[in-house]
């Protein structure tokens, strides 16, 4: 017997009680391994808020990935500091900056922000690491509000490399190579124009933060790499230039199956784009023709994180986009010609309405074969009519684990030391941090620390770690096929996949009771399909794309 | 039914008789808004009994963005009105849409209870259906839908929610005439609009479906459109439709209408930068140039790539003897439209007059190249190779231009005859 009623704490969940997952434990081990990082969002003073600037609001993202080239995940997060209009003051010393941390063989970190050169000081938004010049080592983009920066990584230092100008308040980064060319380009969303000293005020005439809607739209930013890193702003020859929309989430995924990736594009508050490839290299917007752009009320929503899965096991991928509180989460269920909302019926509706959803993943928590959905939650504005004294804290809301059946239905579930504890959570970054074949998650907060939980929970069966890999670095867009005795499954490979998030480049399978492998398909991102034989359980395996 | 039954229906927590206000701390509002509430609580506490004072409290609260006081007060309103009376259904309506999100299970109770006494109130089967589709049930919602459509048929709303679920249910065929009723009923309605896209595309027919779009002009901006956003919004014109009379007026000639119709729209949409480089091109041609510049910086402030606006202001700077400042926004438009020859000959324009004739020579053969009819680059042609002495090929671009029906300046034709003899048609 695993489930007991338990009370909701904070209140998420309409019915007001969910039942506790003793299987699933996620357990905080940030202090213990010596992660040591609050985020600042320029605006507080303790928990108080000084002003109501939209950036502040908006948190920041973070990294996992493998910096130096020593097997052991590190971990990179994104600060924000004093905001840009306040920064003559603060000198750019005594600004925060963005934090490395390295894994050492114990499991504890050890600081590298400056010796690996790795200390952006920007006010940072989010994170995207691909290998933009071929050699080998990680390269990472930092989008910040203020121009963005790419650090190409070598052995274990970074160096910040020439980038073009990019738009006043970048957001989601992807790198994905659109081009078939065999290197990294990289799709940046464009959020707002910021406009310092803006005051907006609630529909009840109380201060808060302003809508997105309050401010103009910038465009998303499409670079082409050049070789060795050299990115050229191709957005206007590409067609991604002709719209404008907030964009907080980012995925680069072949939806239309023509061999050539495409862009899904989460929008706050307008409706989403699908930048469909087309043969003569320009993108055009196929989102309303596909479904994807609006609800299935019709309604455009406050699209933050996006993430790609196949949580109903039909071997296609769905969609699924965190929103504001008062609309749902969407889970856009692809049925071949295009994709529904089957947000309802997959149970993830009801439970998304009080909340406001940021950071997501899909991941299978108990490596029991069925997708799992994770996802950290946080308002950005205030409920009307009450005290102010609470600061920040009137703004924090629960995280939310759901456990999935493996054929579309999730059920919500309190995870004790991770669903109970209302924060204003913003990213959530997925990776087998202590590599022992489960996925472990960090979490970022505005105005809070970054935090470390490491998966605990019961192992209900064995798993596989799938490396797909070409040309020296991963294959970001692969799609994995794992087949077994029980049916196949598929998993893609995005680690851009969530909220200004980098995830570990890894494809992750939990293997339940009774599968026995029998072999792996890999969709390559141009179309290549390849077939590899079984490998053995509970392992790490890397498949590389014949050239 | 009696009150006490109505309030347990409604899910109501509270016993009934007399209540405390709900609490709303007023301490951070604007003056304006803490004043129109303390008002309207105070008309409330003179009428504590009187189910329409706690409905007025309530609506007021809720137009605020105050939901759970809203809520309160629609539950203190239900308790004391008369079963089956306006005043019932008002307060179970409302009621149901303040808890929708908070408390589903409240609000479905409270639109049965309305539903029973009401059944032909067609928004309540709307909600409902909606309600029930939130959890999952298609089958109830596609029947609330249904139910909505028996008590007024052609309702665009429930036609719309009906066919969409004939989408979720896989049914796409069922869902195109539903939708397309739907649509015929509100034409401006992008959100139907892109549905019924949908629908095609689902169906098979893609083709379909982008000529359903297209056929939409800019409702492909449906965010603009939502049908539930036009039934509570006041305005009863759609900014698609003024802008595509705005449009209209102003390939007509008629600069006036255009001019006013553009204002409106400016008013609706105010951060489109497509809208304002419109009205900037109108007012610039209406000779309104101060007003025109202002609209068209607002507009690349917006969109720093807006062709129209860069191109409509390099014009504006050119004709004002601004050079740098044309060169500026008319690089940017050839940038943005590289295919653009009207936007060339504009900046081989303001090359030449800044006497940088190479360059200018190069942006007019581009113009010429992009569009050869054009016979306004040749004119300025013409000028920049008399300036490099090339008088013959001055004189070749003079006779291109006349061919395209150009009018040739007779001080510049006389000044190049002075130089060089005009070669005869022979």
């Amino acid at each position: 017997m695993l489930v007991l009623v338990f009370p909701l704490l904070g209140g998420g969940n309409a019915a007001g009680a969910l039942q506790v997952e003793h299987a699933i434990r996620l357990v905080e081990i940030t202090g213990e391994r010596g992660v040591r990082f609050v985020h600042d969002p320029g605006n507080l003073s303790g928990r108080a808020l000084e002003g109501f600037p939209l950036p502040a609001i908006m948190g920041a993202g973070a990294a996992l990935f493998d910096a130096n080239g020593d097997g052991r995940l590190d971990l990179y997060l994104i600060q924000a500091g004093p905001l840009p209009e306040h920064r003559s003051v603060a000198g750019v010393d005594g600004l925060p900056g963005n934090r490395l941390y390295l894994q050492q063989p114990d499991g504890t970190v050890r600081d590298a922000s400056e010796a690996s050169g790795l200390r952006d000081s920007g006010y940072g938004v989010g994170v995207a690491v691909g290998d933009v010049d071929g050699d080998g080592d990680p390269d990472v983009f930092v989008s910040n509000l203020g121009p963005d920066a790419l650090y190409l990584g070598e052995a274990e230092r970074f160096t910040r490399a020439a980038f073009p100008e990019t738009a006043s308040w970048s957001t989601a980064a992807a790198f994905c190579d659109f081009d078939g060319d065999s290197d990294l380009d990289l799709y940046v969303g464009g959020y707002l124009v910021p406009e310092p000293g803006k005051e907006c005020v609630s529909a009840s005439g109380e201060p808060d933060f302003c809508s997105p809607q309050s401010l103009p739209y910038v465009r998303d930013s499409l670079y082409e790499n050049r070789g060795g890193g050299n990115f050229e702003d191709v957005s206007i020859r590409r067609g991604i230039a002709a719209l404008r929309r907030p964009a907080l989430g980012v995925i680069c995924h072949d939806f239309t199956g023509d061999g050539r990736p495409d862009f899904y594009v989460a929008n706050d508050g307008e409706p989403n784009v699908l930048w469909e490839a087309q043969p003569d290299g320009t993108f055009e917007d196929v989102a309303l023709l596909l479904g994807t752009a609006m609800n299935g009320q019709g309604r455009p929503e406050a699209g933050m994180g996006v993430v790609l899965g196949d949580p109903d096991g039909d071997l296609d991928l769905d969609l699924f986009v965190t929103h504001l509180r008062a609309q749902t989460n969407t889970l856009y269920r692809n049925v071949g010609a295009g994709f529904v909302d089957d947000t309802p019926a997959a149970g993830l509706a009801l439970p998304s309405l009080p909340l406001t959803g940021f950071g997501v993943g899909f991941l299978d928590i108990e490596n029991d074969g069925d997708l799992d959905l994770a996802l950290v939650n946080g308002a950005v504005a205030m409920e009307g009519g009450i005290s102010r004294t609470g600061g920040l804290d009137a703004y924090a809301e629960p995280a939310q684990v759901f456990t999935g059946d493996g054929a579309g239905s999730f059920v919500e579930v309190a995870v004790n030391g991770f669903t109970d504890r209302p924060v204003v959570g913003r990213a959530l970054v997925t990776g087998d941090w202590d590599r022992d074949g489960d996925l472990d998650l960090v979490t970022t907060e505005v105005g809070g620390p970054a935090r470390l939980f490491e998966n605990r929970s019961v192992r209900l069966g064995g798993y596989l770690i799938v490396k797909p890999r070409e040309e020296g670095r991963p294959s970001f867009g692969a799609v994995v096929t794992l087949e077994t005795n029980l049916g196949a499954v598929v998993r893609p490979l995005n680690p851009e996949a969530g909220y200004l998030a980098s995830n570990e480049p890894i494809v992750h399978f939990g293997l339940p009771e009774g599968a026995q492998m029998t072999g792996i398909r890999v969709l390559w991102p141009d179309g290549t399909r390849t077939s590899h034989p079984a490998p053995l359980p509970d392992t790490r395996i890397t498949l590389h794309r014949p050239r | 039914m009696s009150a006490s039954v109505l309030a347990n229906l409604l899910g109501s927590a509270l016993a009934a008789g007399q209540a405390p206000l709900p609490a709303v701390d007023r301490s951070a509002m604007e003056p304006q808004v803490a004043r129109l509430l303390a008002d309207v609580e105070a008309g409330l506490r003179d009428r504590i009994e009187a189910p329409e004072a706690w409905l007025a409290y309530g609506e007021t609260l809720h137009a605020h963005g105050l939901v759970r006081p809203a809520a309160t007060a629609y539950r203190e309103a239900a308790l004391r009105t008369e079963p089956g009376s306006q005043l019932a259904l008002s307060a179970g309506y409302l009621l149901a849409h303040a808890v929708r999100g908070s408390a589903p299970g409240e609000a479905r109770a409270a639109l049965e209870g309305v539903l029973r006494r009401h059944p032909g109130y067609a928004p309540a089967h709307v909600l409902h259906g909606e309600l029930l589709e939130e959890t999952g049930d298609r089958a109830g919602a596609a029947a609330a839908f249904e139910a909505a459509l028996l008590v007024t048929p052609g309702a665009p709303l429930a036609l719309f929610r009906l066919g969409q679920m004939r989408l979720l249910a896989g049914n796409p065929d069922d869902a195109i005439p539903l939708l397309e009723q739907a649509l015929a009923a509100e034409p401006d309605a992008g959100a139907v609009r892109s549905e019924l896209a949908r629908a095609w595309t689902l169906a098979g027919d893609r083709e379909r479906a982008g000529a359903t779009l297209a056929e939409g002009g800019d409702a492909g901006l449906p965010g603009i459109e939502d049908p539930i956003h036009f039934r509570m919004s006041s305005r009863d014109v759609s900014s698609p439709r003024l802008l595509a009379r705005a449009r209209e007026a102003r390939t007509e000639g008629d600069l006036e209408t255009a001019r006013s119709r553009y204002a409106e729209l400016s008013e609706i949409r105010p951060r489109d930068a497509v809208v304002l480089a419109e009205y900037g091109a109108v007012l610039d041609a209406l000779g309104q140039f101060g007003a025109a510049e202002r609209r068209l910086g607002d507009a690349v402030a917006l969109d720093p790539d807006s062709f129209l606006a860069r191109l409509a202001l390099g014009l504006l700077h050119l004709r004002a003897g601004d050079l740098p400042g044309a060169e500026f926004h008319l690089r940017r438009a050839t940038a943005a439209r590289p295919d653009s020859g009207a936007a060339h000959r504009a900046l081989g324009d303001a090359l030449l007059r800044q006497r940088r004739v190479d360059e200018a020579l190069a942006a007019l053969k581009e113009a010429s190249r992009l569009d050869p009819a054009d016979g306004s680059a040749r004119v300025l042609s013409a000028a920049a190779l008399a300036e490099l002495g090339r008088f013959g090929e001055a004189w070749e671009a003079v006779r291109e231009a006349r061919d395209r029906g150009a009018t040739v300046p007779e001080p510049f034709l006389a000044a190049l005859r002075a130089r060089s003899p005009e070669p005869s048609r022979s």
